[in-house]
């Protein structure tokens, strides 16, 4: 069996043991979803405890509301955006289509202490401003039944954007994402079309193909 | 990126088998790491080659932050940081290359050392 299979395997297996689980034990969220409802999800959210300030005022207007505004997910990004750039890092920024924003540094060498201040900038950014706001909006965007299983979720967003047919399978979708053998075939599909990119990223799946 | 013929592909596959031959004498020590689930709830994988940087792990929430990176060569790719599903993959081709999974703000996987 090749790593990625395997990978694959784990996974659904893991999800469904614990989606059961959840359901025998009375637990809030439905077999396979992450909640009930995004309301749900966003009501569990604000239980964390390392909720920031923001992300608080932020998730009781979406809670009253029932989903999260575009204009406060880009208030937030704003403000990590801006947080990054003092901590003297900047990335390439890129608002996908369904206004999800994505963050990468840009192409060049970087060593592993360059990528551990940029890591570490980023959690302390995002964990003082936006982190919950932002990992809920792309589930909204993306994931509208709050899927736990997020090959599928993948699988419903690319049939839904015309990045492929109807007939496309979860299946096939893990036999070509993720851990793969050099001897495998990749994604039958452009990954880098900007509809698939939309799905992928906000689903968190950021693939890139390396220039040749 | 688009599929090729059956011939072409069974080329491509014996080509790329020979060099993962040769890559497996050549790079010892650069074997693909699989690790196995960390707790019920979530799962990982850090794994890289030459031809593929790859971090990923899902998780029903509730165990910490994470964010996926991999690299290969001079292209980065970071997941998003995330509770539920973070994954990073990049393909092409490149001596250089890792994958790594962090947890609140700190590496919490590797795939090389």
């Amino acid at each position: 069996m090749s790593n990625r299979a395997l990978f694959a395997g784990m996974v659904a297996a893991t999800l469904l043991v614990v989606s059961g689980c959840a359901g025998s034990s009375g637990g809030e969220a439905d077999a396979g979803r992450l909640a009930p409802s995004l309301k749900a999800l966003i009501d569990q959210n604000l239980q964390a405890k390392d909720i920031s300030d923001w992300d608080r005022a932020s998730l009781e207007k979406a809670s009253k509301a029932g989903r999260i505004e575009q204009a406060d997910y880009a208030e937030g990004m704003n403000l990590f955006d801006q947080c990054m750039k003092s901590a003297g890092f900047e990335f390439t920024r890129t608002e996908l289509l369904n206004g999800v924003i994505e963050f990468q540094p840009p192409r060049g060498k970087l060593s592993e202490d360059e990528v551990s201040a940029m890591m570490k900038a980023q959690s302390t950014c995002s964990s003082s401003t936006n982190f919950y706001t932002q990992d809920l909006f792309r589930m909204q965007q993306a994931n509208p039944d709050l899927l736990s299983d997020f090959s599928q979720a993948a699988v419903n967003c690319l049939k839904k954007a015309g990045i492929v047919g109807d007939d496309f399978t979860k299946e096939e979708f893990e036999k070509v994402s993720g851990p793969r053998d050099s001897s495998e075939d990749g994604y039958p599909f452009d990954v880098m079309d900007p509809k698939a990119q939309t799905c992928l990223y906000s689903l968190g799946y950021a693939i890139k193909v390396a220039p040749q | 990126m688009t599929v090729g013929t059956a011939s072409q592909a069974r080329t491509k596959r014996r080509k790329r088998l020979a060099m993962s031959a040769a890559a497996g004498v050549m790079a010892a020590g650069l074997a693909v790491a699989v690790a196995a689930p960390a707790q019920a709830t979530t799962v990982y994988n850090v794994t890289s080659n030459w031809w593929q940087a790859y971090a990923g792990l899902t998780s029903t929430g509730g165990e910490g932050v994470f964010q996926a990176e991999a690299f290969l060569g001079y292209d980065h790719a970071f997941g998003p940081r995330s509770q539920y599903n973070t994954q990073a993959e990049v393909n092409g081709f490149n001596f250089t290359h890792n994958a790594y999974i962090w947890r609140d703000g700190a590496i919490w996987k590797r795939a090389q050392n």
